[in-house]
């Protein structure tokens, strides 16, 4: 969080994370180049690199694209959400090393310019198995690029988080390309099964994950709750809350977070202002509740961000009566000062 | 996050659970079969092949194929297989002839190549090419490999074949 831009905003965490992805990028090539050294010895530099490079990019894939639900599903792996763009670009550079190696390989050789030669080399659409894959993974990092050249801050509040936020969409439909890519090229001719193996396990992997996050939100989110004659609705117990934590009460189709702080509760509206983070997933931290995604915070008692922060999110009433949590869904306007809820 | 972009993801894994099987599927069902037997290959139709490179010699002649959609713009891909063909033109003239292709350009030793196959006395063979050095020179193939014909009755190479003179 921060006033003004900067390339990126590095503290210890970030540096060690960073490492630890630098570390094990380093290590995976390694070990893929001594075993195909000891297996496969004639394999050529360049063959080498365009598959170590290849299957890195696809694992680091996986592990991008598992993040979110395992987060929804279990908030121990919240830290990673924090650092996933670092390994978004990483994933990036690696399957762009990929990219310009085929590139090189398959395409330099004759007198035509490789893009093209990337198109017109092979045009047989209509067949499966010798269809252009090529241009199936060309197509993938195009999105690849365009979401790490993105990833920045600057970017998020010029193109708007719901525009920036569609754009980074559409890594499902880089996996989507990926997964083909690999399916109507290697596959086509490696005979060894262990490529089949691992990116099936991977799809059903990915695949499993977000449909169980997705739909254990779902089941939240259809949740009825009966407005009282004075507007509000009964929510929970007040004994279910957790010191620092919140519980997302999803009513009238608007989630609001409703946060236990200093034994009071407040409810603010569960949408971060930074990239639409969600705030009831986050924790209080220094007084403030604080988005899981990329630190964003906000004060309980008005829904400010501390100064000299100007992001603001609507707060709602909260009332606990006899142990009972009771919240009027009609929001108060952004930043309105409300006093909490004393939980007897 | 906002309901209705949790909604969107939802939906978009959904439909990939659907549409990643089924394209997983036809791709698996779409892979070639591959030949048991590798080294008595029977001869493929020609129509979809074309030659490219040939040493015309007294008892043989060989022919690199390369599928019809590699041309002189589009050399070379990864999405395809050369052919190497044999055409025996004397019968019994190559009864113990192996073919091999070299990779080893600084070793004679014929254990460091990779051998293709055996040539038959009397037909036209075919042998895949997996791995290949074809390039465009002056607008034309430039088909670089080397190869050698081994007697293995007398242990010794009969011929060394050589595209790119």
């Amino acid at each position: 969080m921060s006033v003004s831009y900067a390339a990126v905003g590095w503290n210890r965490q970030k540096k060690i994370y960073d490492w630890l992805i630098a570390g094990f990028c380093v290590l995976y090539l390694l070990t893929f180049v001594v075993l195909t050294a000891i297996f496969n010895p004639d394999y050529t530099f360049e063959t080498v690199l365009i598959r170590s490079t290849s299957t890195l990019a696809i694992l680091l894939l996986h592990i991008i694209l598992s993040i979110g639900p395992l987060a929804r599903l279990n908030k121990k792996f919240l830290p990673l959400l924090y650092n996933r763009r670092h390994l978004g670009v990483t994933m990036f550079c690696i399957a762009a090393v990929h990219g310009i190696f085929s590139i090189l390989q398959f395409h330099t050789l004759g007198n035509v310019n490789p893009f093209v030669s990337l198109f017109t080399s092979n045009t047989n659409f209509n067949s499966v198995a010798s269809f252009p894959f090529q241009s199936l993974g060309f197509f993938a990092l195009i999105i690849l690029f365009l979401m790490a050249i993105t990833s920045h801050d600057f970017w998020l509040h010029n193109l708007s988080p719901k525009i920036w936020k569609t754009l980074h969409m559409f890594v499902y439909l880089a996996y989507l390309l990926i997964v083909m890519h690999v399916m109507l090229g290697v596959i086509q001719y490696e005979t060894h099964p262990v490529f089949v193996i691992l990116i099936s396990l991977g799809a059903v992997w990915l695949i499993a994950l977000h449909l169980i996050a997705g739909t254990k939100e779902v089941r939240k989110d259809n949740h009825k709750f009966i407005a009282a004659p004075d507007g509000f609705v009964y929510v929970s117990e007040a004994n279910k809350f957790e010191e620092g934590r919140a519980k997302i009460f999803c009513i009238d189709k608007e989630r609001i977070a409703v946060y236990k702080h200093e034994n009071k509760l407040y409810a603010i509206h569960n949408v971060c202002k930074h990239q639409g983070g969600p705030l009831g997933e986050g924790k209080i931290l220094d007084g403030c509740i604080t988005c899981p995604w990329h630190g964003y915070q906000y004060l309980p008692h008005n829904g400010q961000s501390p100064p000299p922060f100007t992001e603001k999110v609507s707060v709602y009433e909260v009332r606990v009566s006899e142990g009972k949590v009771w919240l009027n869904p009609m929001p108060f306007p952004e930043g309105t000062e409300r006093p909490g809820a004393m939980i007897n | 996050m906002i309901k209705q972009l949790r909604k969107r993801h939802l939906q978009i894994w959904a439909l990939w659970a659907v549409l990643i099987p089924v394209g997983m599927i036809v791709a698996l069902i779409a892979v070639p079969k591959k030949v048991t037997q590798e080294l008595l290959q029977k001869v493929a139709p020609a129509s979809t092949y074309h030659t490219i490179a040939s040493v015309d010699k007294e008892n043989y002649k060989i022919n690199i194929l390369a599928p019809n959609s590699v041309t002189i713009k589009h050399p070379t891909g990864w999405e395809y297989d050369l052919k190497i063909e044999f055409i025996n033109k004397k019968e019994s003239s190559t009864d113990s002839f192996l073919l091999y292709k070299v990779i080893d350009f600084t070793d004679n030793n014929i254990d460091k190549q990779e051998l293709l196959g055996r040539i038959e006395s009397k037909s036209t063979q075919e042998f895949r090419l997996k791995f290949f050095d074809l390039r465009v020179t002056n607008n034309k193939f430039d088909y670089r490999d080397k190869f050698l014909l081994y007697d293995i009755m007398k242990k010794e190479i009969v011929d060394s074949i050589n595209f790119n003179q």
